[in-house]
Protein backbone atom coordinates (compact mmCIF):
# COMPACT_ATOMS: atom_id res chain seq x y z
CA UNK A 1 0.00 0.00 0.00
CA UNK A 2 1.38 3.43 -0.76
CA UNK A 3 1.48 5.99 1.99
CA UNK A 4 -0.31 8.38 -0.37
CA UNK A 5 -3.29 5.98 -0.66
CA UNK A 6 -3.47 5.75 3.11
CA UNK A 7 -3.03 9.47 3.67
CA UNK A 8 -5.83 10.40 1.25
CA UNK A 9 -8.13 7.73 2.63
CA UNK A 10 -8.31 5.86 -0.70
CA UNK A 11 -7.53 2.75 1.33
CA UNK A 12 -8.77 2.31 4.91
CA UNK A 13 -6.70 0.74 7.66
CA UNK A 14 -9.10 -2.21 7.75
CA UNK A 15 -8.67 -2.74 3.98
CA UNK A 16 -4.90 -2.46 4.35
CA UNK A 17 -4.82 -5.07 7.11
CA UNK A 18 -7.19 -7.35 5.19
CA UNK A 19 -5.03 -7.22 2.06
CA UNK A 20 -1.89 -8.07 3.99
CA UNK A 21 -3.59 -10.92 5.86
CA UNK A 22 -4.76 -12.30 2.53
CA UNK A 23 -1.24 -12.07 1.08
CA UNK A 24 0.18 -13.83 4.16
CA UNK A 25 -2.48 -16.53 3.94
CA UNK A 26 -1.67 -17.09 0.25
CA UNK A 27 2.12 -16.94 0.27
CA UNK A 28 3.67 -17.17 3.75
CA UNK A 29 3.69 -20.97 3.67
CA UNK A 30 6.52 -20.53 1.10
CA UNK A 31 8.31 -17.59 2.75
CA UNK A 32 7.88 -18.48 6.47
CA UNK A 33 8.24 -14.86 7.54
CA UNK A 34 5.80 -15.03 10.46
CA UNK A 35 5.74 -17.12 13.61
CA UNK A 36 2.45 -15.73 14.88
CA UNK A 37 -0.22 -13.33 13.61
CA UNK A 38 -2.04 -10.83 15.79
CA UNK A 39 -5.63 -12.06 16.19
CA UNK A 40 -6.67 -8.53 17.19
CA UNK A 41 -5.20 -6.78 14.12
CA UNK A 42 -8.55 -6.27 12.36
CA UNK A 43 -10.16 -4.93 15.54
CA UNK A 44 -7.22 -2.56 16.10
CA UNK A 45 -7.53 -1.41 12.46
CA UNK A 46 -11.22 -0.65 12.97
CA UNK A 47 -10.38 1.56 15.95
CA UNK A 48 -7.71 3.41 13.93
CA UNK A 49 -10.22 4.07 11.13
CA UNK A 50 -12.62 5.56 13.69
CA UNK A 51 -9.87 7.87 14.92
CA UNK A 52 -9.04 8.81 11.33
CA UNK A 53 -12.68 9.77 10.76
CA UNK A 54 -12.59 11.91 13.89
CA UNK A 55 -9.30 13.50 12.79
CA UNK A 56 -7.50 12.24 15.90
CA UNK A 57 -5.18 9.65 14.40
CA UNK A 58 -1.41 9.51 14.92
CA UNK A 59 1.33 9.61 12.31
CA UNK A 60 1.44 5.82 11.76
CA UNK A 61 -2.32 5.58 11.22
CA UNK A 62 -3.18 3.10 8.52
CA UNK A 63 0.24 1.48 8.48
CA UNK A 64 0.71 -2.21 9.19
CA UNK A 65 3.82 -3.24 11.10
CA UNK A 66 5.48 -6.63 11.61
CA UNK A 67 7.59 -7.14 14.74
CA UNK A 68 10.65 -9.32 15.27
CA UNK A 69 9.96 -12.09 17.78
CA UNK A 70 12.47 -10.79 20.33
CA UNK A 71 10.42 -7.65 21.07
CA UNK A 72 7.63 -7.85 23.64
CA UNK A 73 4.13 -7.20 22.31
CA UNK A 74 1.53 -7.77 25.00
CA UNK A 75 -0.57 -10.87 24.36
CA UNK A 76 1.65 -12.20 21.54
CA UNK A 77 4.48 -14.70 21.86
CA UNK A 78 8.04 -13.37 21.99
CA UNK A 79 9.66 -16.72 21.26
CA UNK A 80 13.03 -15.48 19.92
CA UNK A 81 12.38 -18.31 17.43
CA UNK A 82 13.43 -20.80 20.11
CA UNK A 83 11.75 -23.74 21.77
CA UNK A 84 13.03 -22.19 25.01
CA UNK A 85 10.34 -19.50 24.82
CA UNK A 86 7.76 -21.19 22.60
CA UNK A 87 5.04 -20.59 25.21
CA UNK A 88 6.21 -17.17 26.40
CA UNK A 89 3.27 -14.81 25.95
CA UNK A 90 4.49 -11.25 26.54
CA UNK A 91 2.90 -9.73 29.65
CA UNK A 92 3.78 -6.17 28.58
CA UNK A 93 4.57 -3.94 25.61
CA UNK A 94 8.15 -2.88 24.89
CA UNK A 95 8.62 0.91 24.90
CA UNK A 96 8.89 0.93 21.08
CA UNK A 97 5.55 -0.91 20.84
CA UNK A 98 3.89 1.57 23.21
CA UNK A 99 5.15 4.38 20.97
CA UNK A 100 3.88 2.65 17.80
CA UNK A 101 0.46 2.10 19.37
CA UNK A 102 0.35 5.74 20.52
CA UNK A 103 0.80 6.78 16.87
CA UNK A 104 -1.83 4.25 15.72
CA UNK A 105 0.33 1.72 13.90
CA UNK A 106 -1.27 -1.74 13.69
CA UNK A 107 0.86 -4.74 14.69
CA UNK A 108 0.15 -7.59 12.28
CA UNK A 109 2.30 -10.28 13.86
CA UNK A 110 5.61 -11.60 15.12
CA UNK A 111 8.28 -12.44 12.58
CA UNK A 112 10.71 -15.30 12.23
CA UNK A 113 14.38 -14.82 13.09
CA UNK A 114 17.58 -16.66 13.87
CA UNK A 115 17.22 -18.32 17.26
CA UNK A 116 17.92 -15.68 19.95
CA UNK A 117 19.33 -13.53 17.09
CA UNK A 118 22.33 -15.90 16.92
CA UNK A 119 22.87 -16.09 13.17
CA UNK A 120 23.27 -14.19 9.94
CA UNK A 121 21.26 -16.40 7.63
CA UNK A 122 17.73 -16.85 9.03
CA UNK A 123 18.30 -20.62 9.09
CA UNK A 124 18.67 -21.28 12.82
CA UNK A 125 15.02 -20.70 13.78
CA UNK A 126 13.21 -23.45 15.72
CA UNK A 127 10.25 -22.62 13.45
CA UNK A 128 12.17 -23.34 10.25
CA UNK A 129 14.24 -21.23 7.86
CA UNK A 130 12.87 -18.16 6.10
CA UNK A 131 12.98 -17.95 2.31
CA UNK A 132 14.36 -14.85 0.56
CA UNK A 133 11.39 -13.41 -1.40
CA UNK A 134 13.76 -11.36 -3.59
CA UNK A 135 16.16 -14.22 -4.45
CA UNK A 136 14.35 -17.55 -4.27
CA UNK A 137 16.38 -20.44 -2.92
CA UNK A 138 18.79 -18.11 -1.12
CA UNK A 139 18.96 -17.13 2.54
CA UNK A 140 17.24 -13.85 3.44
CA UNK A 141 20.04 -12.96 5.86
CA UNK A 142 19.65 -12.54 9.56
CA UNK A 143 18.98 -12.35 12.24
CA UNK A 144 15.92 -10.17 11.41
CA UNK A 145 15.14 -12.59 8.58
CA UNK A 146 11.35 -12.62 8.90
CA UNK A 147 11.10 -8.83 9.28
CA UNK A 148 13.08 -8.18 6.07
CA UNK A 149 11.26 -10.96 4.22
CA UNK A 150 7.84 -9.69 5.37
CA UNK A 151 8.60 -6.23 3.99
CA UNK A 152 10.11 -7.59 0.75
CA UNK A 153 7.18 -10.00 0.20
CA UNK A 154 4.65 -7.19 0.82
CA UNK A 155 3.19 -8.79 3.95
CA UNK A 156 3.43 -5.48 5.88
CA UNK A 157 4.21 -1.81 5.27
CA UNK A 158 7.00 -1.75 7.84
CA UNK A 159 8.83 -3.99 10.26
CA UNK A 160 10.88 -3.73 13.42
CA UNK A 161 14.16 -5.58 13.64
CA UNK A 162 17.05 -5.54 16.07
CA UNK A 163 20.71 -5.10 15.15
CA UNK A 164 23.59 -6.31 17.31
CA UNK A 165 26.20 -6.79 14.58
CA UNK A 166 24.25 -6.29 11.35
CA UNK A 167 20.97 -8.09 12.00
CA UNK A 168 18.87 -5.37 10.37
CA UNK A 169 21.33 -4.37 7.64
CA UNK A 170 22.38 -7.84 6.50
CA UNK A 171 18.83 -9.07 5.69
CA UNK A 172 17.90 -5.63 4.30
CA UNK A 173 20.78 -6.03 1.85
CA UNK A 174 19.95 -9.61 0.87
CA UNK A 175 16.21 -8.87 0.48
CA UNK A 176 16.64 -5.51 -1.26
CA UNK A 177 14.82 -3.35 1.30
CA UNK A 178 15.72 -0.33 3.46
CA UNK A 179 17.05 -0.96 6.97
CA UNK A 180 18.36 1.41 9.64
CA UNK A 181 20.41 0.67 12.75
CA UNK A 182 20.17 3.79 14.93
CA UNK A 183 22.87 5.31 17.13
CA UNK A 184 23.30 3.20 20.27
CA UNK A 185 21.03 4.71 22.91
CA UNK A 186 18.70 6.56 20.55
CA UNK A 187 15.96 3.92 20.69
CA UNK A 188 14.99 2.41 24.07
CA UNK A 189 15.78 -1.29 24.42
CA UNK A 190 13.23 -1.83 27.20
CA UNK A 191 11.24 -4.89 26.13
CA UNK A 192 13.88 -6.15 23.68
CA UNK A 193 15.11 -9.61 24.61
CA UNK A 194 18.83 -9.02 24.42
CA UNK A 195 21.59 -10.79 22.55
CA UNK A 196 24.39 -8.47 23.72
CA UNK A 197 23.19 -5.51 25.73
CA UNK A 198 26.05 -3.17 24.96
CA UNK A 199 25.50 -3.54 21.21
CA UNK A 200 21.76 -4.17 20.56
CA UNK A 201 19.56 -1.54 18.92
CA UNK A 202 16.00 -1.72 17.57
CA UNK A 203 15.43 -0.19 14.14
CA UNK A 204 13.06 -0.03 11.16
CA UNK A 205 12.86 -2.00 7.90
CA UNK A 206 10.78 -0.62 5.03
CA UNK A 207 10.31 -0.64 1.27
CA UNK A 208 11.12 3.07 0.99
CA UNK A 209 13.21 5.61 2.87
CA UNK A 210 10.36 7.92 3.89
CA UNK A 211 8.47 5.22 5.77
CA UNK A 212 11.69 3.98 7.43
CA UNK A 213 12.32 7.57 8.57
CA UNK A 214 8.76 7.84 9.87
CA UNK A 215 9.00 4.67 11.97
CA UNK A 216 12.40 5.72 13.29
CA UNK A 217 11.12 9.10 14.48
CA UNK A 218 8.25 7.38 16.30
CA UNK A 219 10.41 4.89 18.22
CA UNK A 220 13.41 7.18 18.92
CA UNK A 221 13.90 9.25 22.04
CA UNK A 222 14.89 9.03 25.68
CA UNK A 223 13.07 6.76 28.12
CA UNK A 224 13.37 6.72 31.91
CA UNK A 225 12.92 2.96 31.85
CA UNK A 226 16.25 2.38 30.16
CA UNK A 227 19.58 3.42 31.57
CA UNK A 228 21.40 3.51 28.24
CA UNK A 229 19.06 5.74 26.25
CA UNK A 230 20.66 9.06 25.57
CA UNK A 231 18.99 12.34 26.34
CA UNK A 232 18.05 12.99 22.74
CA UNK A 233 14.67 13.36 21.12
CA UNK A 234 13.81 11.61 17.89
CA UNK A 235 14.03 14.21 15.13
CA UNK A 236 11.33 14.63 12.54
CA UNK A 237 13.41 12.66 10.07
CA UNK A 238 10.68 12.13 7.46
CA UNK A 239 9.82 15.82 7.08
CA UNK A 240 13.48 16.79 6.78
CA UNK A 241 14.34 14.40 3.94
CA UNK A 242 16.32 16.05 1.16
CA UNK A 243 17.93 14.53 -1.91
CA UNK A 244 20.20 17.53 -2.39
CA UNK A 245 23.63 16.23 -1.37
CA UNK A 246 25.57 19.38 -2.28
CA UNK A 247 28.63 19.67 -0.08
CA UNK A 248 28.30 16.17 1.34
CA UNK A 249 31.61 14.29 1.58
CA UNK A 250 31.44 10.50 1.41
CA UNK A 251 34.35 8.24 2.30
CA UNK A 252 34.96 4.84 0.69
CA UNK A 253 37.50 2.67 2.54
CA UNK A 254 40.08 0.89 0.39
CA UNK A 255 39.89 -2.09 2.83
CA UNK A 256 36.33 -2.80 1.61
CA UNK A 257 37.73 -4.01 -1.73
CA UNK A 258 40.15 -6.35 0.01
CA UNK A 259 37.38 -8.26 1.83
CA UNK A 260 34.44 -8.05 -0.61
CA UNK A 261 33.54 -9.91 -3.81
CA UNK A 262 34.32 -7.85 -6.92
CA UNK A 263 30.77 -8.13 -8.29
CA UNK A 264 29.40 -6.52 -5.10
CA UNK A 265 31.99 -3.73 -5.20
CA UNK A 266 30.96 -2.93 -8.80
CA UNK A 267 27.33 -2.37 -7.73
CA UNK A 268 28.41 -0.30 -4.72
CA UNK A 269 30.62 1.94 -6.88
CA UNK A 270 27.77 2.38 -9.34
CA UNK A 271 25.55 3.57 -6.46
CA UNK A 272 28.30 5.95 -5.31
CA UNK A 273 28.41 7.52 -8.77
CA UNK A 274 24.65 8.19 -8.44
CA UNK A 275 25.29 9.97 -5.13
CA UNK A 276 28.00 12.05 -6.84
CA UNK A 277 25.43 13.05 -9.45
CA UNK A 278 23.30 14.43 -6.59
CA UNK A 279 26.11 16.71 -5.44
CA UNK A 280 28.16 14.51 -3.09
CA UNK A 281 31.92 14.08 -3.41
CA UNK A 282 33.52 10.67 -2.83
CA UNK A 283 36.99 10.36 -1.31
CA UNK A 284 39.12 7.41 -0.26
CA UNK A 285 39.56 6.75 3.48
CA UNK A 286 41.39 4.13 5.51
CA UNK A 287 40.07 1.73 8.15
CA UNK A 288 43.22 -0.28 9.03
CA UNK A 289 41.60 -1.97 12.07
CA UNK A 290 38.68 -3.38 10.07
CA UNK A 291 40.17 -6.89 10.29
CA UNK A 292 40.05 -6.68 14.11
CA UNK A 293 36.34 -5.88 14.18
CA UNK A 294 35.05 -9.44 13.80
CA UNK A 295 37.07 -11.06 16.63
CA UNK A 296 36.37 -8.02 18.84
CA UNK A 297 32.66 -8.32 18.18
CA UNK A 298 32.31 -12.07 18.67
CA UNK A 299 34.40 -12.27 21.84
CA UNK A 300 32.17 -9.53 23.29
CA UNK A 301 28.95 -11.17 22.13
CA UNK A 302 29.79 -14.64 23.53
CA UNK A 303 30.23 -13.23 27.05
CA UNK A 304 27.24 -10.87 27.02
CA UNK A 305 24.98 -13.52 25.45
CA UNK A 306 26.01 -16.12 28.05
CA UNK A 307 25.15 -13.61 30.76
CA UNK A 308 21.79 -12.79 29.12
CA UNK A 309 20.79 -16.46 28.89
CA UNK A 310 21.14 -17.14 32.64
CA UNK A 311 17.53 -16.04 33.09
CA UNK A 312 16.26 -18.95 30.96
CA UNK A 313 16.26 -21.41 33.85
CA UNK A 314 12.76 -22.78 33.22
CA UNK A 315 11.41 -21.60 36.58
CA UNK A 316 9.31 -18.53 35.78
CA UNK A 317 8.66 -19.18 32.09
CA UNK A 318 9.83 -21.34 29.20
CA UNK A 319 12.33 -24.18 29.34
CA UNK A 320 15.92 -24.35 30.56
CA UNK A 321 17.79 -23.09 27.50
CA UNK A 322 20.61 -25.65 27.35
CA UNK A 323 18.09 -28.49 27.26
CA UNK A 324 16.18 -27.33 24.18
CA UNK A 325 18.17 -24.79 22.15
CA UNK A 326 19.81 -25.26 18.75
CA UNK A 327 23.49 -25.79 17.93
CA UNK A 328 24.54 -22.17 17.38
CA UNK A 329 22.95 -20.96 20.59
CA UNK A 330 24.54 -23.79 22.57
CA UNK A 331 27.93 -23.11 20.97
CA UNK A 332 27.77 -19.44 22.01
CA UNK A 333 26.68 -20.35 25.55
CA UNK A 334 29.62 -22.77 25.82
CA UNK A 335 32.03 -20.14 24.53
CA UNK A 336 30.65 -17.44 26.83
CA UNK A 337 30.85 -19.73 29.85
CA UNK A 338 34.42 -20.74 29.03
CA UNK A 339 35.55 -17.13 28.51
CA UNK A 340 33.83 -16.00 31.71
CA UNK A 341 35.63 -18.70 33.71
CA UNK A 342 39.00 -17.78 32.21
CA UNK A 343 38.44 -14.04 32.35
CA UNK A 344 40.53 -13.47 35.49
CA UNK A 345 43.47 -13.22 33.08
CA UNK A 346 41.71 -10.59 30.93
CA UNK A 347 42.65 -12.72 27.96
CA UNK A 348 39.48 -12.51 25.89
CA UNK A 349 36.67 -10.17 26.98
CA UNK A 350 38.85 -7.42 28.43
CA UNK A 351 41.09 -7.51 25.37
CA UNK A 352 38.01 -7.32 23.12
CA UNK A 353 36.84 -4.24 25.02
CA UNK A 354 40.26 -2.66 24.50
CA UNK A 355 40.07 -3.31 20.75
CA UNK A 356 36.56 -1.88 20.83
CA UNK A 357 38.10 1.40 21.98
CA UNK A 358 40.51 1.27 19.03
CA UNK A 359 37.76 0.60 16.47
CA UNK A 360 35.49 3.29 17.92
CA UNK A 361 38.33 5.82 17.87
CA UNK A 362 39.21 4.95 14.27
CA UNK A 363 35.62 5.14 12.99
CA UNK A 364 34.97 8.48 14.72
CA UNK A 365 38.28 9.87 13.45
CA UNK A 366 37.35 9.05 9.84
CA UNK A 367 33.86 10.49 10.38
CA UNK A 368 35.41 13.80 11.44
CA UNK A 369 36.80 14.18 7.90
CA UNK A 370 33.75 12.89 5.96
CA UNK A 371 29.97 13.02 6.46
CA UNK A 372 29.39 9.37 5.65
CA UNK A 373 31.33 6.16 5.17
CA UNK A 374 29.80 4.27 2.25
CA UNK A 375 30.54 0.70 1.29
CA UNK A 376 29.17 -2.80 0.87
CA UNK A 377 26.97 -4.40 3.55
CA UNK A 378 28.15 -8.00 3.29
CA UNK A 379 31.38 -9.36 1.79
CA UNK A 380 29.57 -11.98 -0.29
CA UNK A 381 26.21 -12.80 -1.83
CA UNK A 382 23.69 -14.79 0.24
CA UNK A 383 24.33 -18.53 0.05
CA UNK A 384 21.76 -21.13 -0.98
CA UNK A 385 19.37 -22.25 1.76
CA UNK A 386 20.67 -25.39 3.43
CA UNK A 387 24.26 -24.97 2.25
CA UNK A 388 26.70 -26.04 4.96
CA UNK A 389 29.04 -23.38 6.38
CA UNK A 390 31.49 -23.58 9.29
CA UNK A 391 30.80 -21.21 12.23
CA UNK A 392 33.67 -18.93 11.18
CA UNK A 393 32.44 -18.80 7.56
CA UNK A 394 29.01 -17.79 8.86
CA UNK A 395 30.45 -15.14 11.20
CA UNK A 396 32.35 -13.63 8.24
CA UNK A 397 29.05 -12.27 6.86
CA UNK A 398 29.19 -9.67 9.64
CA UNK A 399 32.65 -8.28 8.92
CA UNK A 400 31.43 -5.02 7.38
CA UNK A 401 28.47 -4.38 9.68
CA UNK A 402 29.94 -4.96 13.16
CA UNK A 403 32.12 -1.79 13.26
CA UNK A 404 28.99 0.41 13.49
CA UNK A 405 27.78 -1.53 16.55
CA UNK A 406 31.19 -1.47 18.20
CA UNK A 407 31.44 2.30 17.66
CA UNK A 408 27.76 2.91 18.52
CA UNK A 409 27.19 4.89 15.33
CA UNK A 410 24.12 4.81 13.05
CA UNK A 411 24.12 2.91 9.75
CA UNK A 412 21.59 2.36 7.01
CA UNK A 413 21.25 0.03 4.05
CA UNK A 414 19.49 0.54 0.74
CA UNK A 415 19.50 -1.52 -2.43
CA UNK A 416 22.45 -0.55 -4.65
CA UNK A 417 21.74 -2.97 -7.48
CA UNK A 418 21.64 -6.66 -8.29
CA UNK A 419 24.13 -9.39 -9.14
CA UNK A 420 22.52 -12.18 -11.20
CA UNK A 421 19.12 -11.12 -9.82
CA UNK A 422 20.30 -11.09 -6.19
CA UNK A 423 19.95 -7.74 -4.37
CA UNK A 424 23.09 -5.99 -3.14
CA UNK A 425 22.87 -3.32 -0.43
CA UNK A 426 24.86 -0.12 -0.04
CA UNK A 427 25.76 0.57 3.60
CA UNK A 428 26.04 4.17 4.83
CA UNK A 429 27.52 4.97 8.26
CA UNK A 430 27.56 8.37 9.99
CA UNK A 431 28.63 9.99 13.24
CA UNK A 432 26.52 9.57 16.42
CA UNK A 433 22.98 10.98 16.05
CA UNK A 434 23.53 11.82 12.36
CA UNK A 435 20.75 9.53 11.10
CA UNK A 436 19.41 12.35 8.93
CA UNK A 437 22.55 12.36 6.75
CA UNK A 438 22.15 8.62 6.13
CA UNK A 439 18.45 8.96 5.37
CA UNK A 440 19.08 11.87 2.97
CA UNK A 441 21.72 9.96 1.02
CA UNK A 442 19.45 6.91 0.80
CA UNK A 443 16.58 9.17 -0.26
CA UNK A 444 18.75 10.61 -3.05
CA UNK A 445 19.69 7.13 -4.21
CA UNK A 446 16.04 6.15 -4.22
CA UNK A 447 15.31 9.05 -6.57
CA UNK A 448 13.62 11.39 -4.09
CA UNK A 449 13.52 15.14 -4.52
CA UNK B 1 26.84 -33.57 19.60
CA UNK B 2 28.20 -31.76 22.65
CA UNK B 3 31.72 -33.07 21.88
CA UNK B 4 31.50 -31.78 18.28
CA UNK B 5 30.30 -28.37 19.46
CA UNK B 6 33.06 -28.24 22.06
CA UNK B 7 35.71 -28.90 19.40
CA UNK B 8 34.19 -26.23 17.13
CA UNK B 9 34.01 -23.77 20.04
CA UNK B 10 37.67 -24.33 20.93
CA UNK B 11 38.67 -23.68 17.32
CA UNK B 12 36.54 -20.53 17.13
CA UNK B 13 38.02 -19.19 20.34
CA UNK B 14 41.60 -19.97 19.28
CA UNK B 15 41.25 -18.37 15.86
CA UNK B 16 39.42 -15.27 17.07
CA UNK B 17 41.84 -14.57 19.92
CA UNK B 18 44.85 -15.10 17.63
CA UNK B 19 43.34 -12.71 15.09
CA UNK B 20 42.89 -10.09 17.79
CA UNK B 21 46.50 -9.89 18.95
CA UNK B 22 47.72 -7.61 21.76
CA UNK B 23 46.87 -4.02 22.62
CA UNK B 24 47.20 -1.62 25.53
CA UNK B 25 44.18 0.70 25.69
CA UNK B 26 41.32 1.58 28.03
CA UNK B 27 38.28 -0.68 27.67
CA UNK B 28 35.01 0.55 26.17
CA UNK B 29 32.07 -1.08 27.99
CA UNK B 30 29.22 1.06 26.71
CA UNK B 31 29.46 3.60 23.95
CA UNK B 32 27.11 5.85 25.87
CA UNK B 33 29.26 8.03 28.11
CA UNK B 34 26.58 9.08 30.54
CA UNK B 35 24.38 6.27 31.74
CA UNK B 36 21.20 7.46 33.42
CA UNK B 37 21.63 5.38 36.54
CA UNK B 38 20.64 8.29 38.76
CA UNK B 39 17.25 8.88 37.17
CA UNK B 40 14.58 10.62 39.20
CA UNK B 41 12.22 8.42 41.15
CA UNK B 42 8.70 8.50 39.85
CA UNK B 43 5.47 6.99 41.07
CA UNK B 44 5.52 3.20 40.67
CA UNK B 45 3.44 2.12 37.75
CA UNK B 46 1.28 -0.95 38.26
CA UNK B 47 -0.22 -2.30 35.08
CA UNK B 48 -3.55 -4.03 35.44
CA UNK B 49 -3.39 -7.69 34.60
CA UNK B 50 0.42 -7.81 34.60
CA UNK B 51 0.74 -10.15 37.59
CA UNK B 52 -1.91 -12.48 36.20
CA UNK B 53 -0.23 -12.50 32.77
CA UNK B 54 3.17 -13.29 34.29
CA UNK B 55 1.79 -16.12 36.41
CA UNK B 56 -0.08 -17.39 33.37
CA UNK B 57 3.19 -18.31 31.63
CA UNK B 58 4.83 -19.96 34.66
CA UNK B 59 5.54 -23.65 34.04
CA UNK B 60 4.48 -24.62 37.60
CA UNK B 61 2.70 -22.58 40.25
CA UNK B 62 0.48 -23.22 43.26
CA UNK B 63 -3.03 -21.97 43.99
CA UNK B 64 -1.74 -18.98 45.94
CA UNK B 65 0.30 -17.73 42.98
CA UNK B 66 3.78 -18.89 44.01
CA UNK B 67 6.20 -20.50 41.59
CA UNK B 68 7.09 -24.12 42.21
CA UNK B 69 10.72 -24.85 41.39
CA UNK B 70 12.89 -27.83 42.22
CA UNK B 71 15.64 -26.67 44.57
CA UNK B 72 18.89 -26.44 42.65
CA UNK B 73 17.32 -27.90 39.52
CA UNK B 74 18.11 -24.78 37.52
CA UNK B 75 21.76 -24.48 38.46
CA UNK B 76 24.00 -24.91 35.43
Amino acid sequence: MSMEELRTGAVSTQENVARYLEAIEERDSEVNAFIELNPRAEEEARRVDEKLRRGEAGKLAGLVIAVKSNINVRGLRATCASKTLENYVSPYDATVIERIRREDGVIIGMTNMDEFACGSSGETSYFGATQNPSARGRIPGGSSSGSAAAVAAKFADLALGSDTGGSIRNPASHCGVVGVKPTYGLVPRHGLIDLAMSLDQIGPLARDVRSAALLLEVIAGHSDREATTIRARGESYSSQLSADLSGMKIGFAREFEEYTAGEIIREVKHALSKLEAQGASVVEVELPSLEKALPTYYLTVFVEFFSATRRYDGRRYGYRIEEVCGEEVLRRIMLGRYISRKEYSGRYYRRALQFRSLIKREMLEVLRSVDLIAGPTTPKLPHRLGESLTPLEMYAYDLLTVPANLAGIPAGVIKAGEVRGIPVGLQLQAGPLEEQKILNAMYALEGGE
Amino acid sequence: MEEKLKRQAERVLRELSEALGEIDLEETYYVVDEINITRDDSKPEVKRGFRKAVLGIAPKRDEEGYYIAETGGWVA
